[in-house]
């Protein structure tokens, strides 16, 4: 088959590989530089589970969601004809859950760096060994575990909205299922060892084996649930579970967009609260278009306002299984264009 | 940056005050520009003056537009002032940037802000990458579906053959949403209720996913939603509106030179018109797909329940009656095939009446003017064929072959022959009018005829006199009565009415008073002679003078309708409908005619209402010539289809008595399809003839008949003492089924015949071989072994064949029950048509099947009345052994008056969808039944969490509040260690 590729191909070829060895390397080097730099990670993450702020934010998002769960469930167990043919549009669909999203990204960046600012500590943290970058990458990253954590107890809805059964269990020892159990088994043993202080050789051996042990868990995972026969585990659902996890990949890459606003914003400001505001009124732009929804008509109106509506991304791909290029590239590159110029804020600290 | 920089106190601080200033007002003006723009822009969106902007599609399209909207704009200001104001907001804006981008450039020439502009430009170039990567992503979105099912992917053949559509040929969808789930008749005055507005919402909403994954195929799709109880906007403009834009971009791309333009321009009025009009008399929700294809524009039409069909009846039923919406959908497919073959050639359907009167042109309610509208709403083309004339001499009705334009211009001659007539009669009637009043106008001034006048009047004085006062006495008696009345009613509206009566009495006594003195005094006196007869001849005068007037009326409304049957003459082809009408041959003009055309549908009217005064069309009027039916037989020989509708064969002795079968009868009955010669007739209507004959009721057509029923066993759509052969039911009786299920469970599909004629299949039988078999395995005197083997012989050819053609119950219409097969269904003085249970015939026992008279022994019911059969032609129809023999397939209806209407009255749902099924079947097109192989419903959890069950309980609140309260516990706890140190 390579034998039959023209000269243009190669070259295609060969420039894709140029650019994904250099994105390799590029990934290696932050992680690198990431890893240097995690006792800041750790901080800033611990930080908010000392703030009460996170925990209003926690107990509001679980109320609302479970409300909204609680609703889903309703339509899924009715009386008569009302119904929901996707839970996930079902809940994330609606009006209120946005209504209240559109707090909590401005609400968890908001001090990042205006803290910083406002109480003086930022001068200090510029003096820090660390790259501008490192700064910015570890206090988005923290913000982002802690988004993931605010969206880990609303796992427990699944089994009631996908009306799972008990799992299955069968005796299917194949290579692909063990190469899955090993590398799930790898990744256990990996966080377990980043439990204790067992020193740099010991936290870069734990970081292999979960990263190792997760693409093992992943590949293995995948060709061994795709291949006919009995699996390890079955898990017997009603509903499609492919929305569902579209709907937290979904979420995860709208989350890294708007944290990544606010922490552009949270950059250039000293007051949180005008921070606050500033990221809600931007959030506001992605949010609000998505309340107002005219007719399903051809027009240009129409597709830019989806082109720009989360809520509609939500609505029509997501949580329907589908995967939409527009809505992933425009997260994507927002969140890189902000995490870019809040480096650049910072640096512009240093030489004003 | 200028403007925030401290100014040093310097000579040259005046000059920089100024340049600051000057740099605010810019400032000022270009964010006031803005301002503007936006609001204008708004402005002018709402006002609609943004369509052209709106609809562009690619960029190229959208700055052309916005060139003519700005050209527009200028030339006529006034009623522009949005988008003048607009553009002008917008200018201002630009101007400012352009200032702005100059100060930034002269701030970066300054060695101290190099470093900063690095920053800037590191910071322009990140946004432009934003920019470019997401406008590149709004113009080659792609979706992927990831649902277990594929829900969201056309299927590969339907990929394959959009991706053949040209991108340039604009195709317009129309989601109608017109708030009616079926245009079932039963639902007319009944409210949608939960099942049927649930089951709208989710149709509307999986028309826009199909319309959105074929608009990711092709940008040549536009969608246009119109909803009758939308409050966004007025319905009617928006039809027009939509309608024009949709013919307009049908015929977009056309070049044209001025004169072109404007036939160009006139034709998209006449197709926005047509689409219009198919809107309007769409019975229900559906979707219209236009565009154009050879050059010319094409609309096709799919009704919701085409895609998905709403099955109450399971819906109500679902989960042990708990319910839930359950739809069969019907695929893509539908959707696909009207998408792209916009302009795929229509059915077309000949429709055969004995008169224009019962055609599809008709005015009457006896005509088929709602089955025309039916058909052509459902997208077949419809064309009428007479099959007699009214002789002109003996007004017999005789055989012919005419087109529906043939009979009209024949009736057009006719008129204005008789309208011409009728002028000449009114203009001699005019000329005596007038001699007679030029007499009397004479007569005022001649003496001598006055002097023989005043003579007349003096003999005539006393009588009239006379007369006159009795005519007051009359009168006055009348009044007293009135007035008496009056006294005695407290009704104001009775009152009232005596009142107008009693004031129209007074004023004719006056006059009547008046003639009464005059005549009293002509008696006498000659000076009153004289004033009588002024009076009278002025009288005279008077009446001729008006007798005239109504002539001139009556001629001018002739002269009229002369004129208006010669413009509509006008509008035919006369030249070639006359030749046509000189064809003498009508075999070969009844096959020129049916050439094209790719079903037949013979509707005969006979009895309609037994119980009525007036039963129906007598069954005598119908029978075609042997020509007719030989062209007919052809049109059957090649395989194509026919739908007879015959009504019963019935008709009072008194009036000539019952019908006889003609050719076309016979044929079918050669194809295996039985007409009896009876009528079925229901309980209710034996109570209603003994009501009429007791005078109790006016008519008994107001009795209703019971509702046809549509399950039934096996053995019932059989002639009666047939082996028992269960088959599955009839494709058309199934759909009409899966229809009447969109209604509930507490409802059926209420389709009443009246007077029907029983119609049975019996497949023919082998020739001579079974006969022969018969003869000898009923003689037991002498038993041989090649009698018995013929027998088997004929007897397994039976079955093969019975297997072949009954392999689905032919039946799909049947009577009730409680009905009866009567051979004289009048009632007469001595006698009311009722069931009597025939004596039990014992020799019918022995035999192997009963006689041909088998069938019309009379019974209880049900009675199978509509039959629809595929079958091979018997090889007896060829001239030649080697000819093929078609496959047909036939549909008979044992009623004539079942699809009756005039062109205001549509035709009920029932009926329509029982039509449209019928005609699919006959046509082959069986995908476009309604079928229930893919049923849709939504998804349920009941099974892992009981409805109403602690566990149900245990989610909602465990989920709703549990999880909150443990995480403000956690909170709580964080606060309160926090506290601790």
């Amino acid at each position: 088959m390579i034998s039959n590729l023209s000269g243009r191909e190669w070259i295609t070829l060969t420039v894709l590989l140029v650019v994904l060895l250099g994105a390799a390397a590029g990934l290696v080097w932050t992680a690198i530089g990431l890893f240097r730099a995690r006792s800041l990670i750790r901080r800033e993450f611990s930080a908010y589970f000392l703030s009460p702020i996170a925990y209003v934010v926690l107990v509001v998002f679980l109320f609302v969601t479970g409300d909204l769960f609680a609703n889903t469930l309703d339509l899924l167990t009715a009386k008569g004809p009302v119904g929901t043919e996707s839970p996930m549009q079902t809940m994330f669909g609606a009006k209120l859950f946005w209504l209240v999203f559109l707090f909590i990204p401005p609400l968890l960046t908001m001090r990042l760096f205006a803290e910083e600012r406002s109480s003086g500590t930022l001068e200090m943290l510029m003096t820090a060994p660390l790259r501008d970058w490192q700064v910015v990458l570890c206090k988005y990253l923290a913000c982002l575990a802690f988004y993931t954590v605010l969206w880990l107890p609303t796992l427990l809805y699944l089994p009631a909205l996908l009306g799972a059964r008990m799992p299955l269990f069968h005796n299917a020892w194949t290579v692909t299922s063990l190469t899955f159990v090993a590398g799930l088994a790898s990744v256990l043993v990996g966080l377990v060892m980043l439990l204790p202080h067992l020193g740099t050789t010991a936290r870069l051996v734990s970081l292999a084996l979960i990263v190792l042990g997760g693409m093992a868990a992943g590949i293995g995972g995948w060709l061994h649930y795709h291949a006919q026969g009995p699996h390890l585990i079955e898990v017997p659902v009603l509903l499609d579970p492919y929305p569902v996890l579209w709907t937290y990949a979904g979420m995860f890459l709208v989350g890294a967009m708007f944290l990544a606003i606010g922490l552009l914003i949270s950059s250039l400001v000293r007051n949180q609260m005008v921070a606050a505001i500033l990221a809600l009124a931007v959030g506001l732009l992605f949010i609000g278009s998505g309340f107002w929804r005219p007719e399903l008509v051809s027009s240009n109106l129409y597709n830019i306002v989806y082109f720009f509506s989360v809520p509609m991304h939500f609505e029509r791909a997501f949580t329907r299984g589908l995967l939409d290029s527009q809505p992933i590239i425009l997260y994507g590159s927002v969140a890189l264009f902000c995490l870019f110029l809040t480096v650049r804020s910072l640096e512009a600290r240093r030489w004003q | 940056m200028a403007v925030t920089a401290p100014a040093p106190i310097s000579a040259s601080r005046r000059p920089r005050l100024f340049w600051s200033r000057l740099h605010f007002v810019i400032r000022l003006l270009g964010l006031t520009g803005g301002l503007l723009a936006c609001a204008a822009a708004v402005l002018a969106a709402v006002q609609g003056e943004l369509r052209t902007l709106q609809t562009a599609t690619v960029p190229q399209q959208a700055w052309t537009a916005g060139v003519s909207l700005a050209q527009t704009a200028w030339q006529a200001p006034q009623q522009n002032l949005a988008v003048i104001l607009c553009l002008a907001g917008a200018a201002t804006a630009l101007f400012t940037l352009l200032v702005e981008l100059l100060v930034v450039l002269a701030f970066t020439a300054t060695r101290r802000s190099a470093f900063g502009f690095n920053a800037v430009v590191q910071g322009v170039l990140a946004a432009v990458a934003l920019i470019g990567v997401n406008l590149w992503s709004f113009h080659h979105a792609a979706q992927v579906d990831f649902t277990r099912d594929r829900q969201f992917t056309l299927p590969a053949e339907v990929r394959k053959d959009l991706a053949q559509m040209h991108p340039n040929s604009p195709t317009t969808i129309i989601v109608y949403n017109r708030h009616k789930v079926f245009a079932l008749a039963q639902e007319k005055d009944k409210p949608e209720d939960d099942y049927d507005k649930e089951a709208q919402r989710k149709v509307i909403e999986k028309v826009h996913d199909l319309v959105e994954q074929f608009r990711a195929l092709g940008r040549q799709f536009n969608v246009e939603v119109l909803d009758t109880e939308s409050k966004d906007y007025k319905f009617t403009e928006r039809l027009q509106g939509v309608t024009l834009a949709a013919a307009r971009d049908a015929r977009a791309g056309e070049p044209a030179d001025d004169k072109q333009a404007q036939e160009i321009e006139a034709q998209i009025q006449t197709d926005a018109e047509t689409l219009r009009q198919m809107i309007k008399d769409a019975p229900e929700n559906s979707l219209f797909f236009c565009g154009r294809e050879n050059q010319q524009f094409h609309v096709q039409h799919l009704s919701f329940n085409d895609f998905y069909l709403l099955d109450k009846t399971l819906s109500e039923d679902d989960r042990g009656g708990r319910g839930n919406l359950v739809l069969l959908y019907q695929g893509v497919e539908p959707f696909a095939r009207r998408l792209l073959k916009l302009g795929e050639k229509k059915p077309r359907i000949a429709i055969a009446t004995i008169h224009e009167v019962l055609s599809t042109g008709s005015e009457y309610d006896m005509g088929l003017a709602s089955l025309r509208k039916a058909l052509e709403t459902r997208g077949f083309d419809v064309t009428d064929i007479v099959l007699k004339k009214e002789n002109k001499d003996t007004s017999r009705l005789e055989p012919a072959v005419y087109s529906l334009e043939e009979t009209k211009l024949e009736r057009l001659k006719r008129e204005e022959s008789v309208v011409r007539q009728q002028l000449v009669k009114l203009q001699s009637a005019r000329t005596a009018i007038e001699k007679e009043r030029d007499f009397w106008a004479k007569a005022a001034d001649d003496e001598k005829m006055r002097t023989s006048f005043l003579k007349q009047l003096a003999e005539q004085a006393p009588d009239q006199a006379r007369q006159h006062a009795q005519d007051v006495q009359e009168i006055d008696l009348k009044l007293r009565q009135i007035r008496q009345v009056m006294q005695a009613v407290d009704n104001d509206v009775i009152r009232a009415r005596l009142q107008r009566e009693l004031e129209q009495s007074e004023e004719e006594r006056e006059q009547f008073v008046e003639l009464r003195d005059l005549w009293q005094k002509a008696i006498r006196d000659s000076a009153a002679r004289e004033t009588l007869l002024r009076r009278i001849i002025k009288q005279k005068a008077d009446d001729y003078t008006t007798d005239l007037e109504r002539i001139d009326q009556a001629v001018r409304r002739s002269e009229r309708q002369l004129e208006q049957a010669r413009n509509d003459k006008a509008k035919l082809n006369v030249r070639a409908l006359e030749e046509q009408q000189q064809m003498s041959d009508l075999r070969a003009k009844l096959r020129r005619l049916l050439a094209d055309c790719d079903l037949l549908i013979v509707p005969r009217m006979t009895l309609r209402n037994t119980a009525a005064g007036f039963p129906g069309l007598r069954p005598r009027y119908y029978p075609l010539e042997a020509e007719q039916v030989a062209a007919i037989k052809e049109f059957l020989r090649a395989g194509k289809p026919i739908l007879a509708c015959f009504g019963p064969l019935n008709w009072p002795q008194e009036d000539g008595g019952n019908g006889e079968p003609d050719g076309l009868e016979n044929l079918f009955t050669e194809l295996g399809i039985k007409m009896l010669k009876q009528t079925v007739l229901y309980d209710v209507e034996e109570k209603a003839f003994a009501e009429n004959r007791a005078g109790l009721s006016i008519a008994g057509s107001s009795v209703e008949v019971p509702p046809l029923i549509w399950d039934w066993s096996s053995r019932d759509s059989l002639p009666p003492g047939s082996p028992d052969l269960p088959r599955p039911a009839s494709r058309i009786r199934d759909s009409v089924r899966l229809t009447a299920r969109g209604l509930g469970k507490d409802q059926t599909l209420e389709l009443r015949i009246r007077d029907p004629r029983p119609v049975y299949f019996v497949p023919p039988e082998p020739p001579g071989l079974r006969t022969q078999a018969v003869a000898l395995f009923a003689s037991p005197a002498q038993p041989s072994w090649p009698g018995l083997t013929l027998s088997l012989t004929a007897l397994g050819q039976s079955l093969e064949q019975a297997r072949q053609q009954l392999h689905a119950d032919p039946v799909f219409l049947m009577t009730s029950s409680q009905s009866w097969n009567e051979d004289n269904p009048f009632p007469s003085d001595d006698r009311i048509p009722q069931f009597e249970q025939p004596k039990s015939d014992k020799d019918n026992r022995r035999r192997l099947k009963p006689a041909a008279g088998g069938l019309e022994t009379r019974r209880r019911g049900p009675f199978p009345i509509g039959v629809a059969v595929e079958t091979t032609v018997p090889r007896s129809w060829y001239a030649s052994e080697a000819d093929k023999r078609a496959r047909l397939r036939l549909a008979v209806i044992g009623q004539g008056g079942f699809f009756t209407g005039n062109d205001k009255q549509k035709l009920p749902g029932a009926e329509e969808k029982v039509l449209v099924h019928t005609i699919n079947w006959l046509l082959g097109r069986d995908d476009r039944l309604p079928h229930d192989e893919r049923v849709w419903s939504y998804p349920r959890v009941n099974d892992t969490i009981p409805p109403d069950s602690p566990t149900e309980y245990l989610w909602l609140w465990g989920v709703r509040l549990g999880l909150p309260a443990l995480f403000a516990y956690f909170g709580l706890v964080v606060l309160l260690f926090r506290r601790l140190r």
